[in-house]
């Protein structure tokens, strides 16, 4: 019996322990914490601290109540977050005082730490209903410790034992398979997405995937038509749910398993009550299945059972004047917008002698160069030439650079550079970021926010070891990554997007990155694996080096 | 049920609230009050059922919203007329039909704003993967009642009865960072502190820290009516 099949055994204990909310709470809150202090004490678990979560908890709770309570937010309550925070040394965590954490405990309001978007000590553990669903998946369930070792929790089957038939739909509703190469289905899913993908909390920007960014985001090499399922009205045909996969070898620690990367699952604002998502997700899981594939990789901003890893969102700022009009930041205190703009006003020209635009006959050694630089960090795709070709080249747009906008294409969603050593002529870097822009809501001056959102890059600085070598990758990437922000100025970009992943956490700070409300949560469907190191060190792992995988 | 009906304009501003986008950018603690005054309105002073659980925290906020409303007020009518005030507040005016024309199926009774507004954020949707899209974390929020917080906040009202209060005050005096009450107006666009201010003889000359003047800062910010005003203004 293999570690994970013994912790799939003590799967459905669990899930009764943390998944009745009923059994916890019958009178005052202190009463209540009792409860569950006691309740948390007998749960069978494979954490090895069970003091420190209790502590962690009755913590977070204070801290709820005083949200959910009243404005004011107890000194007590911001010096625990204060000492966590710098105790905990993340990026960034050496700008936290007592005001920004009293704030930042302002802004998160009730629902951001009922759904764990902030994830304030480990309060999203909560059954919240939507919980149900997930405990019924194989997926690390919330509560069970980390894996002894990686591996499947269910065991793959022939193609013949999988369901044959689709899943069941409420009543006048069908499933539709859609062909995103047609313009026609093509504009179905970006009408839907559009108008009903996420917004954020405040509901002030939404994503805007245009068809090309689709074209290019669901279509890789070996794509599957069948996994990009929709849902429509039976009577009228229209569209209102979707879900896609695409395909992608992934290399977890040491093991290498081919994946489906789900994505864009969205229904239709009115139809949110019909709970369309989780028969989405099993259909989606069985058309994956149906192709021999068993293992998923998806993202989230909140918190379900149970992510491996959360990075955050930084943004370099660039066209202030619009950034501050459409409220995505504000003129800090001790500044004036004339100095904001001052401050953040990227260097005139690029620093990196050798820099150009990738072309075809780089992807070889691109390719190359990315795959040896990977090895870096703990959980990478792993791409071949023609992959490499499709997420770097295929999306550069059409026609001449400035007739889609200032030195940019037509259509064009990737932009992707390398240095060329002049002397040698060997492709020593590569860097590349991807266009997707919001709408801003409700804003007529400034309709479309232009967002650039730094991707996949590489250097062969660092590769050959030694002592040094990690100062001499920060500095590569400082004057590599630098360069990218001063193209997406030029191409009009207003600011440029980067997670705390791969090495981004060593450069952010010094490339005028500011902190993101946003974070985004990392999960693998049917495979267990010990916590990455995204926004936090894990381990000797520093921050971000456990995660290489860019999502879309 | 209470033995008073809603009036029409209730329904009528409950009506506009649920469509309307101005709802969005309210705060939880208003959008709560909102939902406490309407159940105090339509079905009963205080709740009927059982506090819900510390696990349902939505639940439990909304419950606790209701029951405070209903030891605020004693008869449907105030809390009428407070949910009347927020709807103004809010753009909501008596004229206003409500969306009737716009979204044929907007609510009925039961259905108020809030769990429409939780329903369209997706959560209750079950589908748990969301991306939303991040912005700047925000700045801290702290209140200012000295005439630089004023001039910040747009707080038009809190500067003149600072000024009343003491008719001495040095208008041209410089904050920690540098910046006369002057500079922060023209530079984040409040345009009547800016009147108000060059009104009490405040030097519209003074540089800031960058060697900017008022006249530059708010040229730079685009805010050409206080541009006009400064250049106006002898």
């Amino acid at each position: 019996m293999s570690a994970s099949q013994k912790s799939r055994a003590k799967e459905p204990e669990i899930i009764d322990t943390t998944g009745d909310p009923e059994l916890s709470d019958n009178h005052s809150d202190s009463e209540g914490e009792d409860q569950e202090d006691h309740k948390l004490a007998s749960a069978p678990s494979t954490s090895t601290s069970q003091k420190k979560k209790k502590k962690k908890k009755s913590k977070a709770k204070k801290l709820l109540n005083a949200i959910r309570g009243n404005d004011e937010i107890p000194q007590e309550v911001v010096d625990q977050v204060l000492d966590k925070v710098k105790a905990e040394g993340g990026p960034g965590s050496s700008e936290a005082n007592a005001e920004n954490v009293r704030l930042a405990l302002q802004e998160m309001n009730i629902m951001d730490v009922v759904k764990g978007k902030a994830g304030v000590g480990g309060l999203n553990k909560k059954d919240l209903g939507e919980h149900k669903f997930w405990g019924t998946q194989p997926v690390p369930q919330l509560g069970e410790g980390p894996p002894i070792e990686d591996g499947y929790i269910e065991p793959s089957k022939p193609r013949e034992e999988v369901r044959q038939e689709p899943y069941p739909l409420p009543r006048d509703f069908e499933w539709s398979t859609l062909d995103i190469s047609d313009p026609i289905q093509n504009r179905e899913v970006y009408d839907l997405l559009s108008l009903n993908y996420i917004e954020d909390d405040h509901a002030s920007f939404r994503f805007q995937y245009s068809a090309e960014f689709l074209a290019w985001a669901l279509q890789p090499p070996g794509y599957h038509r069948e996994w990009h399922i929709g849902v429509r009205v039976s009577s009228n045909k229209k569209l209102v749910a979707f879900i896609s996969g695409v395909p992608m070898t992934l290399r977890v620690r040491q093991h290498v398993i081919h994946v489906s990367e789900i994505n864009y699952l969205c229904v239709h604002k009115k139809l949110r009550s019909k709970r369309l998502a989780p028969v989405l997700i099993k259909e989606v899981t069985r058309q994956c299945h149906l192709k021999g594939i068993f293992q998923a990789i998806y993202t989230a901003g909140i918190v379900i059972p149970t992510p491996i890893t959360v990075c955050r969102y930084y943004h370099r700022l660039l066209n202030i004047p619009k950034l501050v009009n459409t409220r995505f930041c504000f003129v800090p205190r001790n500044m004036t917008l004339a100095r904001m703009i001052r401050v953040n006003k990227p260097p005139a020209a690029i620093t990196l002698p050798g820099l150009r635009e990738m072309q075809e006959k780089d992807i070889v050694a691109v390719a190359q160069l990315l795959t040896e630089y990977m090895k870096r960090f703990t959980m990478v795709p792993l791409f071949n030439v023609d992959e490499a070709r499709h997420q770097f080249l295929s999306g550069m747009g059409t026609g001449e650079i400035g007739n889609g906008g200032p030195n940019r294409r037509e259509k064009q969603v990737t932009f992707s550079y390398v240095v060329e050593d002049p002397e040698t002529g060997k492709i020593t870097d590569f860097f590349s970021f991807y266009s997707l822009p919001s709408t801003v809501i409700g804003n007529a001056t400034y309709p479309i926010l232009e967002a650039a959102y730094l991707y996949y890059y590489a250097t062969d600085t660092g590769l050959q070891g030694g002592e040094d070598s990690e100062r001499l990758v920060k500095k590569r990437l400082y004057a590599l990554i630098g360069d990218a922000i001063i193209i997406a100025n030029e191409a009009g970009f207003d600011v440029f997007n980067a997670l705390t992943l791969m090495d981004n956490v060593t450069v952010l700070q010094d490339l005028k990155f500011g902190l993101g409300d946003g974070f985004l949560n990392f999960y693998l469907y049917n495979w267990r694996t010990m916590p990455l190191a995204g926004m936090n060190d894990e381990g000797n792992v520093p921050a971000g080096k456990g995660v290489g995988v860019v999502m879309l | 049920m209470t033995n008073t009906q809603p009036s029409s304009n209730f329904q009528n501003a409950a009506a506009y609230l649920s469509s309307s986008s101005s709802l969005a950018r309210v705060s939880n603690t208003i959008k709560l009050e909102l939902y406490g005054l309407f159940k105090f309105v339509t079905v009963s002073r205080i709740p009927s059922t059982s506090r819900p659980s510390i696990f349902d925290m939505t639940g439990r906020a909304k419950w606790d919203a209701w029951a405070t409303v209903g030891k605020k007020y004693e008869r449907p009518e105030e809390a009428e007329r407070r949910y009347l005030e927020i709807a103004r507040t809010l753009g909501w005016t008596e004229q206003e039909k409500g969306p009737d024309k716009r979204e044929p199926e907007t609510p009925s009774a039961e259905e108020d704003i809030w769990d429409k507004d939780e329903v369209s954020r997706g959560s209750s949707g079950g589908s748990g993967l969301a991306v939303s899209v991040s912005s700047m974390a925000p700045p801290p929020k702290v209140i200012d009642n000295s005439i630089h917080g004023t001039a910040l906040s747009n707080d038009i009202t809190g500067l003149k009865e600072i000024l009343e209060a003491h008719p001495e005050t040095d208008l041209n005096v410089l904050d920690e960072f540098g910046y006369a009450p002057i500079h922060l107006a023209c530079d984040r666009g409040n345009v009547e502190i800016v009147k108000l201010l060059l009104q009490q003889g405040a030097d519209k000359t003074i540089k800031d820290p960058d060697n900017f003047s008022p006249l530059e800062l708010s040229k730079e910010a685009g805010h050409i009516e206080i541009v006009n005003l400064l250049v106006s203004t002898p």
